[in-house]
């Protein structure tokens, strides 16, 4: 097993983002207050993260489980005209 | 026919809606509308009351930006704006269009009308940029689909149709337009990424846009 870290940040001011809703090939989780969270993943596999808010661009990238840890740093920008 | 686009850029993701502004300006000048483009800090309160009270002769106003539910914002997104709802004489007798812009149906829009506005269209939700991703161009899709309202609104009010007429079909055009690019997402959410959240984005901006006619 590794572990898969997504750390989702505002692309503009890089402050963390919590309780976004963050999913692997399926799995799906919530970030914390420190706008982060962590998916158990089987090391060598290739696996597609997708953040979603109500508030930002989708954030989508494909990443390759290479190392006990991995982690995605999700910069995210602001979507809504208000 | 006078139109007045007020477009800010500052603050994102209003760099697309300029974007976008510069192509509805093309458009425009191409159905024979002169055009005045208040772009930037042109979009500060000020700026826009001036270009306002010494072009009475332009019949639409045309906004894409940041606004609330009080106010189209401009630049100034932490003051009272660039046209808040206090100001509705200085558009009375215009045609107040906030396309893309959030929420201003709400309250802007009916003080605006109430003012003596002849017609106003907003948003009463949030309005979503749209971006060029990987796997298509979705940011194409949102300029399109936004410039068919404007498009419609001119070509009807150009071939003579009454103000509530040419508001209902641009309205229209601009819901089947987001209905088409919807369809075209939905059609491609196994293979492209995205596509879930532009669904839901298109949805959201094609279902709350509402028209006011005094």
């Amino acid at each position: 097993m590794a572990t898969l870290v997504v750390k989702v940040t505002d692309g503009q001011t890089g402050a963390s983002i919590s309780y976004v809703h963050v999913e692997a090939d399926g799995m799906v989780l919530t970030t914390g207050l420190d706008g982060s969270c962590s998916f158990g993943v089987d090391q060598g596999k290739t696996y597609t993260v997708k953040v979603r808010s109500n508030f930002y661009r989708p954030f989508s990238q494909s990443i390759l489980v290479n190392q006990a840890t991995v982690t995605v740093n999700a910069q995210i920008q602001k979507a809504i005209l208000s | 026919m006078k139109a007045i686009v007020a477009s800010p850029f500052l603050w994102p993701p209003t760099q697309l809606t300029y974007g976008m502004a510069g192509q509805l300006v093309s458009a425009l000048q191409g159905l024979g509308v002169d055009v005045v483009w208040l772009q930037g800090l042109e979009t500060l309160r000020d700026v826009f009351d001036f270009a306002v009270s010494n072009q009475p002769d332009a019949t639409l106003i045309f906004y894409m930006g940041h606004a609330s539910a009080t106010a189209f914002l401009g630049e100034d997104v932490y003051g009272v704006g660039m046209l808040p709802t206090g100001d509705s004489g200085r558009v009375r007798g215009r045609i107040v269009v906030g396309l893309p812009a959030c929420l201003s149906a709400q309250q802007l829009g009916p003080a605006l009308i109430q003012g003596g506005v002849d017609a106003f269209v907003g948003s009463q939700e949030e309005m979503y940029a749209q971006w060029p991703e990987a796997e298509h161009d979705y940011l194409s899709d949102w300029f399109d689909y936004t410039n068919t309202f404007y498009k419609s609104l001119v070509n009807s009010l150009n071939g003579g149709a009454s103000l509530a007429d040419a508001v209902a079909k641009a309205l229209k055009d601009y819901q089947d337009r987001c209905t088409y690019y919807m369809s075209y997402y939905q059609d491609n959410l196994d293979t492209w990424p995205n596509a879930d959240f532009y669904y839901v984005a298109t949805k959201q901006n094609r279902d709350f846009v509402v028209g006011f006619i005094r």
